[in-house]
């Protein structure tokens, strides 16, 4: 079942991000979907600085995947990747043996690389110019972890 | 002393043979963008593979004026994609091992600002670099060929990538940032007025993924009604490199600096090195920038600085591994 979610400005988006971080743990993977300009690096900017990141956060898109070692953060944009096999020739599974919570931009074009278990979250505009809705699901065993994270991006998305 | 560059962060397996860090004897650049272009940007699977396949006979080619072996490897460890990136390590210990010569290990972003060394226009130390390409946008002060600081850079997207995208969006191909240039210069570059990021910042670092963002939105909601796509593509290009010209001027003025090198893909870009002349010339401020074939990726750029960290006393091992985030001067 999915929970919608409204943001109404990047800073909302990266909130959202911090409380999704901070509920995260390593062997976790976020499938983030959606186009171009929707804010998918912008909920990434929060899930870091939720995990315990300090410092910027830039677009993979160039070099595919980023690390952020201290908050145990895989960072991965298949935009420019053609299926999961490309996922795969990129070294995606040494980021996937449970030791880094792996956040993927245009996760829908390599989805057979991921794990089943996995959290998704689908962008799309709103009605406004920085209106954006975020609809979360989650696939696979979460451990009670799950309902108290809806109820609290619910919260922060009214 | 005859240098062996290679660089494969990217688009481009080359090779070249540099002697003593100023003079190209050759440098060979076989691009995959005719293989990319359908993908709208580089296939890091299609980019390894490719490399695997163009690596050696580009070396062979670069090594053509070569009377005997060369006398030192010098090779990009990174940042860039990780597999691409391995292949030319690969090469390169291959090469210094079976050679018997010394390897040296040259980070990708530092070897664009020193490449007007090969044209003999470097500027003397300390001197302000701005690197734009499709994965860096960055502003630092540097004071020497191992001595070279950040003090800007994008917080989200490289603005080749913002110019990629914004192509991609506009149906106009790859790479963008050629395409945009040449159908802006016939464009109105006031016909839209778009964001500029971080111009009131305070600091000197960039942001481009919210240019894009109105890019894509004022297109959706202007449908139909939408001006030509030159006038798109000059006002999305003025909003782009008005920060870039201003930080750039600033980043000199408060460091105290009275010359910029600029390098990386994006330097090609007319608009940029018109503009950044005209507002550098207001200041008297030097602006050097190479070739084109030396702006974009290449390795005499990276057999040039080589040589100069080899001077220097640093040396790689044959167990020297690749990186792929960006960083600065810790990896000689």
């Amino acid at each position: 079942m999915d929970t919608s979610i409204k943001s109404g400005s990047e800073e909302h988006t990266v909130m959202l991000g911090v409380s999704i971080g901070s509920v995260l743990s390593p062997g976790d993977v976020v499938c983030l979907e959606g186009e171009l300009g929707t804010g998918k690096t912008v909920l990434v900017k929060g899930i870091a600085r939720g995990l315990g990141h300090e410092g910027p956060v830039t677009s993979p898109t160039f070099t595919i995947i980023h690390t952020y070692p201290d908050a145990r953060l895989c960072h991965v944009d298949a935009y420019r990747l053609e299926g999961a096999r490309d996922l795969v020739s990129v070294g995606i599974d040494d980021f996937l043996d449970g030791g880094w919570v792996c956040a993927v931009e245009w996760a829908d074009r390599v989805r057979p690389a991921l794990p089943e278990r996995a959290l998704r979250v689908r962008f799309s505009f709103g009605p406004g110019e920085d209106d954006r809705v975020l609809e979360v699901s989650a696939t696979g065993e979460w451990d009670g972890r799950l309902g108290a994270l809806l109820e609290e991006l619910t919260d922060h998305g009214r | 002393m005859l240098v062996l560059g290679i660089e494969t962060s990217c688009d481009e397996s080359s090779a070249a043979l540099v002697s003593d860090g100023l003079e190209t004897l050759s440098n060979v650049v076989a691009s995959q963008v005719d293989l990319h272009s359908s993908y709208g940007g580089v296939v890091p699977e299609i980019a390894a593979r490719a490399h695997v396949e163009a690596l050696i006979p580009v070396v062979k080619e670069a090594l053509e004026p070569a009377d005997g072996a060369p006398e030192l490897v010098a090779v990009t460890a990174g940042p860039g994609l990780v597999g691409s990136l391995a292949v030319g390590v690969s090469a390169a210990k291959g090469l210094a091992w079976s050679w018997g010569v010394p390897l040296v290990a040259v980070n990708h972003v530092e070897a664009h600002a020193f490449a007007p060394a090969l044209e003999g226009t470097l500027p003397g130390f300390p001197f302000c670099a701005l690197v734009v390409s499709g994965g860096h946008t960055l502003l630092a002060e540097v004071r020497g060929y191992d001595d070279m600081r950040p003090v800007g850079q994008t917080l989200d997207d490289a603005l080749g990538e913002a110019y990629d995208k914004v192509a991609k969006f506009l149906d106009l191909g790859y790479p963008g940032g050629p395409v945009i240039d040449r159908l802006a210069a016939e464009g109105d570059g006031a016909a839209v007025e778009f964001p500029r990021a971080m111009m009131t910042s305070g600091d000197l670092n960039f942001s481009l993924s919210g240019l894009k963002t109105a890019v894509i939105r004022y297109m959706r909601g202007a449908g139909e009604h939408a001006p030509a796509v030159a006038d798109v593509a000059a006002s999305f290009q003025e909003a782009a490199l008005e920060v870039v010209v201003k930080k750039t001027v600033r980043a000199c003025l408060e460091l105290g600096l009275r010359d910029v090198v600029m390098g990386g893909g994006v330097a090609c870009n007319r608009r940029l090195r018109d503009w950044l002349g005209e507002k550098c010339a207001a200041e008297g401020i030097n602006l050097v920038y190479p070739s084109p074939e030396l702006c974009t990726d290449n390795a005499a750029m990276v057999a040039a600085l080589g040589y100069r960290l080899y001077e220097l006393g640093y040396r790689a091992a044959l167990d020297l591994d690749v990186y792929t985030n960006f960083r600065l001067g810790t990896d000689h």
